[in-house]
């Protein structure tokens, strides 16, 4: 497998904030890539890196095995959707998809053709004629994509391509662009805050805090297997224990991740809690529950939220609607898994670099 | 809750005339605006378009050549009055400075309106707009004398080329035939210099209004798209700026075209359209030409704009 992008030790510093901070990364050739993390977590400024719009300040970015530091972004094989979709407001439909033609001095019936099956690979044929402004917010998405791809780029990039849809809109939109991708086996990047369009979507996930990588993996691994606190965190809601509340339920390890829907409510055997709060999310019900290590349930009448040795643990679990007759401050039983807690170690936040997919 | 609603409900509010007129403009918001347009759209209608119409008809008059009396019957003698060379000579001189300063203007505005809608950021910003807004703070007639004094042959700008030794250039190009003249101030060269300089801040400031509208992210966009920075320019930057650089140009060609001053004091004694209106309606008491030639910037611009529209300049508007 050819690597379609790479990044060695890359870091853009802006003064003293460091946007993307020593990153190493490989995308494969053909694979559905995903920049995930919060706003300012350097995932934009990755993709600028690639597109050329920006320089790292150190380290050396490949693109199919060519170095492109110097490369302008006009000489590099690499086409973007942008987040605002940047389409050309002067220009019709048509005109805007066939840029990057005209650009190439491509005649101009072959242009229009071009144009033509890009429009109705994105299913807007007929709308050539059209001005962006006449055009909603899904259609000009639509046109940012045939204008990325009817250039036929080896790598194409998005940036937050669905963040400004409507969730239904949005769902469309993701299956469109998987299907797409696999239809034209081009290497997609793509920059999103949402976890969700990131796991549906990518083949691979690389995970971004504050300027730096922590975690590259399919979307299973890093959901089942997040590398630490911050991954699991992030992606999905998860219940994170520290190494004393570990040590209370008589495991030795640094930190581990519980997702809510492990946790299981049983009759018998498993560990005492309490229902805290009940949440009805449609799919399924949220409850905080408070656990209690020693199986001892405090007294009635007393907090549960003492801070003595008997302190509950509190943990959130997507319960079935079955249980939906629960009440706060009814006595449940919980159990778990064994491999669903997920044991990590701490802190790794500066050794993510050792994820590096090779 | 049922008690309180009762409550207001019985309460006997006074409204005043003021709290009536305003119920009233909230009920009829159409009312306030017309308020408000009422009195723009009769100075508009009356000063503007009613002066505009009372000299188009005046163009249609003619004047009688013994008597110097004028001819209250429509016609079209003095149009054609319009045609004779020595009035053509004076329309096609007015149309090609127009056009050769507003060309300029176009040219020298653009990299200082780049670099203030793009660059000038905070107090860079403010020192641009105070630069090209401080030549309209002072007299017109002071600048033009100053720059008079600056072109004329003992001025400072000779005096300049002459210490760089230069005074040969600058004779090659007073030598020319038509722009050239015997110095800076008495040729045609010295009427477009200052045209340039008086007419610049219209051409600047409406064309940096266009590009601030330029989103950075469409050029990049461009160069994503593999257009080199000549090709965004090309086809990103300058069609985007074209309304203003349209709008600027009508600043730039008007004015130059009406102006009757500037040519007065600097250049060769040739007249410019405005001059003639000026003569015409003054000295001559030949009101009917007067009007005829003022008709003729008008539709000029009309034209002009036109002609842009069908190009699509306005596009990105």
């Amino acid at each position: 497998m050819t690597t379609a992008v790479e990044f060695n030790q890359v870091s853009r510093h802006f003064d003293d904030v460091r946007a993307v901070d020593g990153v190493d990364l490989a995308i494969e050739e053909g694979e559905f890539f995903a920049l995930l993390g919060p706003s300012g977590s350097g995932k934009t400024t990755c993709l600028r890196l690639i597109a050329g719009f920006d320089s790292p300040t150190q380290g050396e970015i490949k693109i199919f095995d060519e170095p492109v530091q110097h490369v302008p972004p006009y000489r590099r094989n690499v086409n973007t959707v942008f987040q605002d979709y940047a389409l050309f407001p002067h220009l019709s439909v048509g005109e805007n998809v066939a840029y990057s033609l005209k650009i190439r001095k491509i005649d101009k019936t072959t242009r229009k053709k071009k144009a033509e099956e890009a429009l109705d690979m994105v299913q807007l044929a007929g709308l050539a004629d059209r001005r962006p402004a006449q055009l909603s917010g899904g259609q000009r998405q639509r046109v940012a994509l045939a204008r990325a791809l009817v250039g036929q780029p080896k790598v194409l990039l998005l940036d937050e391509p669905l963040g400004a849809l409507d969730l239904k809109l949005r769902e469309e939109m993701q299956e469109e662009l998987k299907t797409l991708q696999r239809l034209l086996g081009i290497t997609f990047v793509f920059v999103t805050h949402d976890q969700t369009e990131a796991l549906s979507m990518a083949d691979r996930v690389a995970i971004f805090n504050e300027g730096r990588l922590q975690q590259v993996d399919t979307p299973e691994n890093i959901y089942h297997r997040p590398n630490d606190e911050f991954v699991a965190r992030f992606v999905g809601s998860s219940n994170v224990l520290s190494s004393q509340d570990l040590a209370r339920l008589g495991i030795q390890a640094d930190s581990a991740s519980l997702r809510p829907e492990a946790i299981q409510l049983v009759t018998n055997g498993g560990y005492a809690a309490q229902v805290c709060s009940k949440v009805f999310l449609g799919s399924a019900i949220r409850m905080q529950l408070a656990l209690f290590p020693d199986g001892k349930y405090p007294p009635a009448g007393t907090s549960n939220t003492d801070t003595t040795n008997n302190a509950p643990l509190h943990l959130s679990a997507l319960v079935d609607h079955d249980r939906a007759q629960l009440n706060v401050g009814d006595r449940v039983r919980v159990h778990w898994q064994a491999h669903s807690l997920h044991l990590m170690g701490a802190g790794q936040a500066g050794t993510a670099s050792n994820t590096h997919y090779v | 809750m049922s008690e309180s609603v009762a409550n207001s409900g019985n309460k006997v509010v006074k409204i005043g005339l003021t709290g009536k007129l305003s119920d009233l403009f909230w009920r009829r918001k159409w009312v306030l605006l017309l308020l408000m347009l009422l009195p723009p759209l009769l100075w508009l209608g009356i000063i503007y378009v009613g002066s505009l119409l009372a000299l188009l008809v005046q163009s249609f008059f003619s004047i009688d050549e013994f008597s110097g009396l004028i001819n209250y019957e429509l016609t079209l003698k003095t149009y054609k009055e319009l045609l004779v060379p020595a009035n053509l000579d004076i329309i096609v001189r007015t149309v090609s400075m127009a056009t050769m300063v507003t060309l300029a203007a176009a040219i020298v505005a653009f990299p200082i309106a780049y670099f203030a809608a793009r660059y000038a950021r905070g107090r860079w910003k403010a020192l641009f707009f105070l630069g090209v807004m401080l030549p309209l703070w002072s007299s017109y007639l002071v600048k033009v004398y100053a720059w008079k004094l600056i072109l004329a042959k003992e001025g400072i700008l000779n005096w300049l080329i002459d210490k760089l030794h230069l005074t040969w250039l600058l004779d090659a190009v007073l030598s020319t035939p038509v722009i050239g003249g015997n110095s800076l101030s008495v040729s045609y060269i010295g009427t477009f210099l200052v045209f340039l300089y008086v007419w610049l801040p219209f051409m600047v400031l409406p064309m940096q209004a266009a590009l601030e509208r330029v989103p950075i992210n469409l050029l990049d966009a461009s160069a994503d798209l593999g257009a080199k920075p000549r090709q965004t320019f090309m086809n990103v930057i300058l069609p985007m700026a074209m309304p203003g650089i349209i709008a600027g140009s009508i600043f730039t060609f008007s004015l130059t075209l009406g102006d009757y001053i500037i040519p007065q004091i600097i250049g060769s004694s040739r007249l410019f359209i405005g001059q003639a209106v000026y003569a015409h309606q003054g000295t001559a008491g030949n009101i009917p030409l007067a009007a005829a030639f003022s008709v003729v910037p008008i539709v000029i611009m009309g034209f002009y704009l036109w002609m842009a529209q069908r190009k699509g300049a306005f596009n990105a508007l």
